[in-house]
């Protein structure tokens, strides 16, 4: 196992025994919040697209378009779409993403998603693993098109979810050394999220339970075939996983706290000379990857406050309801490790913020502001952090 | 309507300011400088070695020349199969010079080297940049130090994405930046 005997019997006590008291109880319901509204119920044909210029932490500043479509048609279907590339002297990338989700399948609860796209960046500016990292960023190039599949089994009002997720790269990248790299690689992860909380979109009441460990990807499949400099690395021995857990409290109808946690350990390749990077801490006053080590834990406070709305829209941009307009504080703390020990507890990092979010029923567009002893960051992007 | 008016002219303001913000908010793009001359130590004397610089494919990719009565060679590159270029001392004076083939762009070398011994080894950055010498060869520049140990890294590359990355190892800030350096520096040929 990837996390010590002791934690992991914590976490399996937990969920063993809320899962026997909710069995046992006359009344399973009483512990578990009623959904305030089911996914599958969302209106059909509610979109947003913004073109925006948008800055995503340790990349740049971007121009370009997001969208956003909720159950197309009424198939269940959602679609999203990403083109954008930097307009500012940071970096010079573009990124092109489309998917298809919630395509279902033969089976009731499973579903499949199916994203691809290419990313190009002629100036990526990326820190250092390791808990060290000096705030001293090192320039890439590189072009890759990915494919990813995940299909997804879901059930009971989606309180359950397992997930596959098979991610296939392909193209080139100049590494430290200065050395054209060819890379086409897959890598897999499968997980288990548990959802006892009163909404998928945005939860007010609850606790959500996700883990995620990384899987031996197939050297060939539908998507491609990994080179073969891939193929012979000790990539292949490293072993991740991940585990979240969120805590949905509300004080009011309108104010929801939000208490998170997450971890990430690797294992495998323990004599190697490099550092090795199982994550990084998801610290939104940080560019991203700012700091990452084969071990790692952020702890988050989010106070979330709702102004109920709903007002229907139908312009050129969007369609919906727009249920709410939500806004938020949050506090960060985090750290990263070469092992599993007390430094995971020491020197921390921590950044703090604000955010506003629009809640258009099945879509939430999110911008947060967070700041750091290094810097202020900005994110606008889909979906709640967590 | 007024109000409406207003509310829809607020709103595209705001939209605006967080545009120019979110703008200006980007990291500025570093200034290429002089390169300079250097300062300091002995002057260049006229007993010049000239050092050639092999590609992997025999092609000589570059060359340079030093001063060989202040800088005693301790290592000269074998063949096109060796990335090490020179390895140069002058010992009187505690400096160390290597001089190394690269591929890629410059600065993703010299970067790398310094932000691995700030991580592993407690060293400082102090400066970074683009630097042009008197010949237009661009260098990346990295000066990075720790208690009596003072290196800067240059960073050149050819059109052929093949370049030379120079180390300079003192025991003084002045001494990395003195003439006799910056003569083997500023007269890197690179094609």
């Amino acid at each position: 196992m990837l996390i010590s005997n002791t934690q992991f019997s914590v976490y399996k006590s937990v969920v063993l025994l809320f899962l026997g008291v909710v069995i046992l109880t006359a009344d399973a319901e009483a512990l578990i919040p009623e959904r305030r509204r089911l996914f599958e119920d969302r209106r059909e044909n509610v979109y947003m697209v913004i073109p925006a210029i948008a800055s995503l932490p340790g990349t740049g500043v971007f121009a370009g378009v997001l969208g956003s479509f909720s159950n197309i048609l009424g198939t269940g279907i959602d679609a999203a779409v990403t083109e954008a590339r930097t307009i500012d002297a940071e970096s010079d990338i573009h990124i092109r993403a489309y998917a298809l989700r919630e395509i279902p399948l033969f089976v009731s609860g499973l579903s499949f998603e199916y994203w691809f796209g290419d990313i190009k960046f002629d100036d990526y500016h990326a820190y250092l693993p390791g808990r060290d990292s000096p705030n001293f960023t090192i320039p890439y190039n590189g072009e890759f098109d990915y494919y990813f599949i995940r299909p997804a089994w879901r059930f009971w009002q989606r309180r359950f979810n397992l997930t596959y997720n098979l991610v296939f790269f392909k193209g080139y990248a100049i590494d430290e050394q200065g050395q054209n790299a060819l890379v086409a690689a897959h890598s897999a992860n499968a997980g288990i999220l548990l959802d006892f909380t009163d909404d998928v979109i945005d939860p007010k009441k609850g606790v959500r339970f996700d883990y995620n460990r990384s899987m031996t990807a197939p050297k060939k499949s539908v998507l491609g075939e990994d080179s073969e400099e891939q193929s012979s690395g000790f990539s292949q021995e490293v072993q991740t996983a991940n585990y979240a857990l969120s805590i949905y409290i509300p004080f009011t109808e309108r104010l929801t706290v939000v208490l998170f946690q997450e971890q990430f350990l690797t294992k495998g390749a323990e004599d190697s000379q490099e550092v090795i990077s199982g994550g990084s801490l998801r610290l939104r006053g940080y560019p991203g990857g700012r700091f990452s080590d084969r071990f790692g834990e952020t702890k988050i406070f989010e106070a979330r406050y709702t102004i109920p709305y709903q007002k229907e829209i139908d312009i050129l941009l969007g369609k919906g309801v727009l249920d709410g307009i939500q806004f938020a504080g949050f506090y960060e703390t985090g750290q990263v490790s070469p092992e599993k020990d007390e430094r995971l507890q020491k020197d921390l990092h921590h950044s703090y913020g604000v955010g506003v979010r629009a809640l258009l029923e099945a879509i939430v567009l999110r911008f947060d502001l967070g700041s750091s002893e290094e810097g202020t960051q900005t994110h606008l992007t889909i979906d709640q952090p967590f | 309507m007024r109000v409406q008016k207003l509310k829809s002219g607020c709103i595209r303001f705001l939209y605006l300011i967080l545009i120019v913000w979110l703008v200006s908010c980007s990291a500025q793009e570093e200034e290429t400088q002089n390169l300079g001359q250097g300062t300091g130590g002995d002057p260049v004397g006229e007993n010049l070695v000239l050092v050639k610089m092999l590609a992997t494919d025999e092609n000589k990719f570059g060359s340079f020349q030093y001063d060989q009565d202040y800088f005693l060679s301790y290592y000269s590159q074998t063949g096109a199969d060796d990335p090490v270029v020179a390895v140069l001392g002058a010992q009187s004076e505690g400096i160390g010079l290597d001089v190394l083939r690269i591929y890629g762009r410059p600065d993703t070398a010299c970067r790398y080297q310094a932000g691995i011994l700030a991580r592993d080894e407690d060293f400082e950055i102090t400066d970074f940049g683009f630097r042009t010498s008197g010949k237009g060869v661009e260098f990346y520049q990295v000066d990075i130090e720790k208690t009596s140990d003072y290196r800067s890294f240059f960073c050149a590359q050819s059109s052929a994405n093949v370049g030379a990355f120079f180390q300079i190892k003192a025991s003084s800030k002045a001494a990395t930046g003195s003439a006799q350096i910056y003569f083997i520096l500023n007269s890197l040929v690179i094609k």
